[in-house]
């Protein structure tokens, strides 16, 4: 909390220094890995749905700071989660890995788009993306047969839900960010 | 409504025409991918054969997964698969499965559950891809 310890009297912001760029993708880093493990302890609503909602740090970091510090909280995130679940290494990682992997892949693309997306779609081609690399990573990797590809439609449609929410929440939470001085770029 | 309004308000017009296109496109996919009722079904771990188990006949067993047993059951036609040391018991919470072509799989495991027989239309393309 370096940057904003200064006051915390509304009429002291302006002479808060605005906080470095780093420090605001640590932080964001942070609470991803924070809610990947919140969630992880959680039931989920459903098979093959997984609301996901730590991409909603990796979608702030891509909107406000683009593509490398989006994939700096990805993996951060993985790596961190990983070990405090204790499955580094494990089947499970590498599936969360390569779901990562492609949804920041679709990142890439998607700002070389001159599609106009905000975070909802960003988000949505990203969740689906995420879906893909998994359930081909899971056939390369573990089943090893072509079945696993006929649930296909089910996981997009579980992806394609919490694409758009955590676009939502990705549009709330970067709005709140813009009223902050000290946040802003 | 509330909900409605939010995405109204924080959707552009590219996210909107994102979210009908990979709409339609999943109805599509899902839609071609829909089957018959199969017959049988075969149980896989490590894509190795392990059972195969006719649908018209209810039966219960056990086969041992990379984490430890998974049972197999098989009633009315249909057939689903309970593991138990999954971390996300993704298998057990899919549920029964009867239709040609479907799986239900507990991917930590390495167990695979598949209804034999092909989808309407696409099984064929799917092969193409996966090869």
């Amino acid at each position: 909390m370096m940057g904003i310890h200064v006051s915390h009297q509304a009429n002291d912001l302006e002479s808060i220094p605005r906080l470095r760029k780093d420090l605001l993708v640590a932080y964001l880093a942070a609470a991803a890995v924070t809610t990947h493990v919140l969630e992880a302890a959680l039931p989920g609503p459903g098979p093959w749905f997984k609301p996901g909602l730590a991409n909603v740090f990796t979608l702030v970091a891509f909107c406000r700071f683009g593509w490398r510090a989006a994939m700096a909280v990805t993996l951060i995130r993985i790596l961190v989660s990983s070990m405090a679940l204790g499955i580094l290494f494990t089947p499970g990682f590498f599936l969360s890995f390569f779901g990562a992997t492609g949804a920041v892949l679709m990142l890439g693309v998607v700002r070389l788009l001159p599609l106009g997306l905000g975070p909802v779609g960003i988000s949505l081609l990203a969740a689906m993306a995420h879906m893909v690399a998994q359930t081909v990573a899971a056939w390369l990797l573990i089943i090893g047969h072509v079945g696993i590809f006929s649930a296909l439609p089910w996981f997009l449609a579980g992806s394609w839900i919490s694409g758009i929410l955590n676009g939502l929440l990705a549009f709330l939470l970067l709005e709140r960010l813009d009223q902050h001085h000290h946040l802003q770029r | 409504m509330k909900w409605l309004a939010l995405l109204r308000r924080g959707s552009t017009v590219g996210d909107r025409w994102v979210m009908v296109l990979t709409g339609l496109g999943i109805v599509t996919l899902g839609m071609a991918m829909s089957a018959e009722p199969g017959r049988r079904a075969q149980v896989l771990r490590d894509n190795r054969p392990l059972l195969m188990l006719p649908l018209d006949r209810d039966v219960t067993t056990q086969v041992e997964g990379r984490l430890g047993p998974v049972t197999i059951q098989v009633e009315k036609g249909r057939i689903r698969l309970l593991e138990y040391n999954s971390p996300r018991l993704i298998g057990t919470r899919t549920g029964w499965i009867q239709g040609a072509g479907q799986t239900t799989a507990c991917v930590p495991c390495g167990i695979l559950v598949q209804v034999e027989g092909h989808a309407k239309r696409s099984s064929t393309e799917l092969d193409a891809v996966a090869q």
